[in-house]
């Protein structure tokens, strides 16, 4: 555990030392500002933060794959993969240790959003149950777009391709429920357990409902999981 | 010299069989067989889930392509065989055990999950836990349900309605294992759709069962569980509302489905085809007015009540009763005293109209869409006509003085005569006589809503939810909706209409309404630009200047 600490700890002062993930943030917060807005512009304007969830669920798409493409990739690039897997580590505390550092960043830019929650008190008096649903799905929503995003990256050492790739995936994961809705019998189903964000809604509605969280949380161990046995998998390829 | 060294010939061996050669020429392809066969399992499986239709067709695909990869395999069997039991062979294969395995380990988790769901409603009034009753009804729907909500998304005033309905609809939909489906659709950019569904008023939630093509509609708002939950038992034909028609007193008959008849058997069936449940109610026999009574009916009693009919009808109207009142000029006193009990006067004679009539009968006032009052009973009108009516008014003290009204007592009139109108009691005369006549214009119809008779205060003084609400509409004439007139103009629909607001109130399931605390953000034009602008600039300019520092340390 020691281990992950470490390389958690090296790939967050990493994260703070280049303005990627400053830009990102930055503009993650512009378009939750923005939607946030919007959603009390409108007369009787209820103090929720559900106005700004949904459009942010879909942002993660480009947002988590941006803010992961380096985290493999680069080290392929650079040839240092080689040396972190031959060093005393174990893998997963590698993949571990770099997720734990890009959801270190995704916490801290959901910190700053708490600034909306902040006016919402100041100006009205919101629902506190949907606000810390809302926060709960978000951050699980978040997890499992990084570690798509991550395993993405574990796949190639162009990060423009990891990029491409996770948010492909997230597209495909995010829409599957769209696509439910023109199929039908056991195929609407399966697609619909598969989406993402069919899976998000409860949450910011202020229900928690277990399978949802069970979901995300078998995405994530489920992605991560196969970032480490791609890892291992170039011992013998 | 060049040395040509010659090479010794092989010796002739026996020719390779056809099965040797057969086998050596599908080694030389094995990967393509490979990859043939893997795209037809795939594409098969794919075809197999997606298109119902073409299963038998898809499993012979997906055959195939199994076929393809065994002959692939037996073709390339040593190469398969030193890849398997190789060391390379032999860690691919241990990672495909160990990923089937924490694969198998991790989708049985979830369905465990999907099995076992707890749902925690986290809202501070419980908004999206539904009544076990509802529950229930949504179980055991014996039919798909498919419930359409007409909301226009651009009107801010609907949003905190279709919101909720939207909310609601979700948690029926998702209690009911895909029985009960819903979309929202815009009137205003579909009207046909709106117009198919029979919709002419919206917001509205159109429920319909699949099957049995059962149609009833909620207006909102209020959007409420106990008016979904009722409408489905009423498309699903669990339950129906009842509406009673008073009888023993030569009220109109509503077995009489003559045509041109005085009966009001079309106005029955309306009733019937609207997924009402049609009842007589004799009260001397009954006792009482039955408790689903969702609307009584009075048309046209030609005959008094006897005081304990009348002592039960009190009572009933007392508790929150709801009913509709179509009486004509010569209704009997009894009647006159229960309506003057909520301050409502029946005129003495005939209206008649020289300003909007039948054609050469001054006596059968027209009445176009200009003179109803606002009401959701009168709204969706056109023309409608009354052969012989009578004036419907308030007690003269309270037009006289309207601060003499009681304040639980509301009165909205419905529908009035022209200008050129008045009232007599000369049974042949069509000319107005000064002195000897009531100039109009006449109300014809009146909605009463009241807490408690006029001359009875309120039992209690607490919120007006939570007592019960006396519904009462009059209209001066029961001809209208007589078989004779009944389907002439939009006479029907103004009876519809009238049962149907009545109804409204009537629940089929008593499921005990949630405090619904509407969170609104106060705010000024000044804070709301702070809130804006800050919310805009302040975070990502702040992170983007962060952004900008550590670029121009690291340059």
């Amino acid at each position: 555990m020691r281990n992950t600490v470490a390389i958690a700890w090296k790939e967050t002062k990493s994260y703070f030392g280049s303005p990627m993930a400053y830009v990102v943030g930055a503009v993650f917060l512009a378009l939750t500002g923005y939607f946030f807005v919007s959603s009390i512009s409108r007369p009787f304007a209820e103090a929720t933060i559900r106005g700004w969830l949904l459009p942010a669920t879909f942002f993660f798409v480009f947002w988590a794959p941006a803010l992961t493409m380096r985290l493999f990739a680069e080290e392929q690039k650079l040839g240092t993969l080689e040396l972190l897997l031959t060093a005393p580590v174990r893998d997963w505390e590698v993949v571990l240790g770099k997720f734990l550092a890009s959801l270190g960043i995704l916490v801290g830019t959901l910190a700053l959003t708490l600034y909306y929650v902040l006016l919402l008190f100041w100006f009205g008096d919101p629902d506190v149950g949907p606000l810390l649903s809302g926060y709960l799905g978000i951050l699980l929503y978040g997890s499992a777009c990084l570690a798509i995003g991550l395993f993405a990256s574990s796949l190639t050492s162009n990060q423009i391709v990891a990029a491409i790739v996770g948010s492909g995936v997230l597209l495909l994961m995010t829409l599957a429920d769209q696509a439910a809705q023109i199929v039908g019998g056991i195929a609407s189903r399966v697609l619909e357990q598969i989406s993402l964000t069919a899976h998000f809604d409860d949450f910011a509605r202020g229900v928690i409902d277990t399978h949802n969280v069970v979901y995300y949380l078998l995405v994530t161990v489920f992605v991560l999981f196969l970032t480490e046995r791609n890892l291992d998998s170039r011992r013998w390829r | 010299m060049a040395r040509t060294t010659a090479r010794p010939k092989a010796p002739p061996g026996p020719a390779p069989s056809l099965v040797r050669r057969v086998l050596g020429w599908l080694a030389s392809i094995a990967s393509l067989l490979g990859a043939l066969g893997g795209g037809l399992v795939v594409g098969g499986g794919a075809l197999y889930i997606w298109v119902p239709d073409l299963r038998p067709f898809a499993l012979g695909v997906v055959l195939a392509g199994v076929g393809l990869l065994v002959l692939g395999a037996v073709a390339a069997f040593p190469a398969v065989k030193s890849a398997v039991t190789g060391r390379r062979g032999r860690l691919t294969l241990n990672a495909l055990v160990l990923f089937a395995l924490v694969t198998t380990i991790l989708a049985l988790l979830g369905f465990i999950s999907f099995r076992n769901a707890q749902r925690v409603d986290t809202t501070a009034t419980k908004q999206f836990t539904l009544a076990p009753q509802t529950i229930k009804v949504l179980r055991e729907l014996p039919e798909p349900v498919r419930a359409v909500a007409f909301f226009v998304p651009t009107r801010a005033d609907q949003a905190r309605d279709r919101q909720r309905a939207d909310d609601l609809l979700f948690e029926f939909a998702r209690r009911s294992d895909k029985k009960f489906t819903y979309q929202f659709v815009d009137p205003e950019a579909e009207p046909s759709k709106a117009r198919q569904m029979g919709v002419n008023q919206y917001p509205a939630v159109v429920f319909e069962a699949q099957e049995s093509k059962r149609r009833h509609t909620v207006l909102i708002p209020p959007v409420t569980e106990q008016d979904f939950t009722s409408a489905l038992l009423i498309v699903t034909g669990t339950q129906q509302k009842v509406v009673y028609f008073l009888t023993g007193h030569n009220e109109r008959d509503i077995t009489d489905v003559q045509e041109n008849s005085q009966g009001f058997g079309f106005a029955a069936r309306g009733l019937i085809n609207d997924n009402y449940r049609i009842q007589p109610l004799n009260l001397s026999q009954a006792g009482r007015v039955p408790e689903d009574a969702a609307v009584l009916v009075v048309a046209g009693p030609k005959r008094d009540l006897l005081e304990t009919e009348r002592d039960i009808l009190l009572n009933w109207l007392k508790g929150g009763g709801r009913a509709l009142f179509l009486l004509d000029p010569d209704t009997p006193q009894t009647f006159k005293d229960l309506l003057r009990r909520w301050g409502v006067v029946l005129g003495e004679g005939t209206v008649v109209d020289q300003g909007s009539s039948v054609t050469g009968d001054p006596r059968t006032p027209v009445v176009q869409r200009v003179q109803y009052l606002d009401h959701t009973i009168t709204n969706p009108l056109d023309v409608t006509f009354y052969p012989l009516a009578t004036p419907v008014d308030i007690l003269a003290d309270y037009k006289r003085d309207p601060r003499k009204k009681p304040p639980w007592v509301d009165y909205t009139p419905l529908v009035s005569t022209s200008p050129r109108s008045w009232v007599t009691t000369d049974k042949e005369r069509n000319e107005f006589l000064e002195g000897k006549d009531t100039p109009g214009p006449v109300v014809l119809g009146l909605v009463v809503e009241a807490l408690a008779p006029v001359d009875e205060e309120p039992q209690r003084p607490s919120p007006r939810e939570e007592q019960p609400m006396t519904s009462i509409v009059v209209v001066g004439d029961s001809d209208f909706a007589t078989n004779k007139y009944y389907y002439a103009y939009t006479n029907s629909d103004l009876f519809l209409n009238a049962v149907n607001w009545l109804a409204k109130d009537y629940a089929l399931i008593s499921i005990r309404p949630k405090p619904v605390a509407f969170r609104e953000l106060v705010m000024t034009r000044r804070e709301f630009n702070f809130i804006r602008y800050s919310s805009w600039f302040l975070l990502p300019a702040a992170v983007a200047f962060l952004a900008l520092i550590v670029w121009w340390r690291h340059r």
